[in-house]
């Protein structure tokens, strides 16, 4: 952002949002920043679920020749679940709604694998 | 997947389900979370729909089982004339894995979404599976 203060044109360098107190502990710096920007919880979330989902089905696929979409979504998502309570012990963070969309999806995980006809495993 | 493959999943689909509810519920207890499943009503009632409906199976089977023990085949017959058996099990499971599914279903899309064809469309086939199972079993063909 540029300010004319004068004749001096000074150059402010702005976050997009105010900086944590980083001191405060990790909970208290994610809580920090879950007020600035609240998408940053649920971004944390789809996080999680992408890297254990995509990563277990990409090295599955490369180990064996083959992927177990139905069962690395339910792990996924119950990586994702347990992630999202993690955040349900401080307030701020996350709400129920999105609590409850979690659980849903990973609910939603369970039928497709138990419903899938896989190789055997289950 | 036969009859007892599908029945066994949905019995499995309706456990997980029960599980995973309660443990989000009770972590929210046990760790004095500030945010709880248990406060909301639709996993809660869900939970225990799914809880009763698997009582109700244990106990219908068990009086099925009870018949099947005590039941007698003459020499010619083919099938049984009621189906009795293939009426307590697969159909029975069904409102499990509706119950389950609906209330998911309305966290994510909303109770009057747009896309309540697809939950209508779930519940369909499931329901047609079950049917095309019980009548393969009973008869042992598929429908004509």
């Amino acid at each position: 952002m540029h300010i004319k203060v004068g004749l001096v044109k000074t150059l402010i360098k702005m976050a997009l949002y105010n900086i944590p107190n980083m001191t405060g502990g990790l909970d208290n710096t994610i809580q920090e920043i879950a007020r600035e920007v609240p998408a940053f919880p649920i971004g944390i979330l789809l996080f999680v679920f992408g890297v254990v989902f995509l990563g277990g089905i990409t090295t599955q696929k490369r180990r064996s020749g083959f992927y177990d979409s139905p069962m690395w979504s339910v792990i996924a998502s119950t990586s994702t679940l347990l992630v999202a309570l993690l955040f349900t012990l401080v307030s701020g963070i996350i709400d129920l709604l999105t609590l409850g969309v979690v659980a849903a999806v990973t609910i939603f995980s369970g039928v497709w694998l138990y419903l899938s006809k896989g190789r055997g495993e289950i | 997947m036969g009859e007892i493959k599908f029945a066994i999943a949905i019995t499995m689909i309706a456990l997980f389900s029960i599980a995973i509810i309660g443990f989000a519920v009770k972590f929210g207890d046990v760790n004095d979370a500030q945010v709880k499943l248990g406060d909301d009503e639709g996993f809660v009632d869900a939970s225990a729909d799914i809880n009763q409906s698997m009582k109700d199976l244990s106990v219908a089977v068990n009086s099925s089982m009870a018949d099947f023990s005590s039941s007698t085949a003459n020499p010619g017959d083919d099938v049984s004339t009621s189906g009795q058996q293939f009426k307590v099990t697969l159909p029975s499971l069904i409102g499990v894995t509706i119950s389950t599914l609906k209330t998911g279903y309305e966290k994510i899309f909303g109770s009057d979404s747009e896309f309540g064809i697809f939950l209508t469309a779930l519940f369909f086939l499931i329901g047609f599976l079950a049917l095309r199972y019980a009548y393969k079993s009973w008869f042992g063909k598929n429908p004509d």
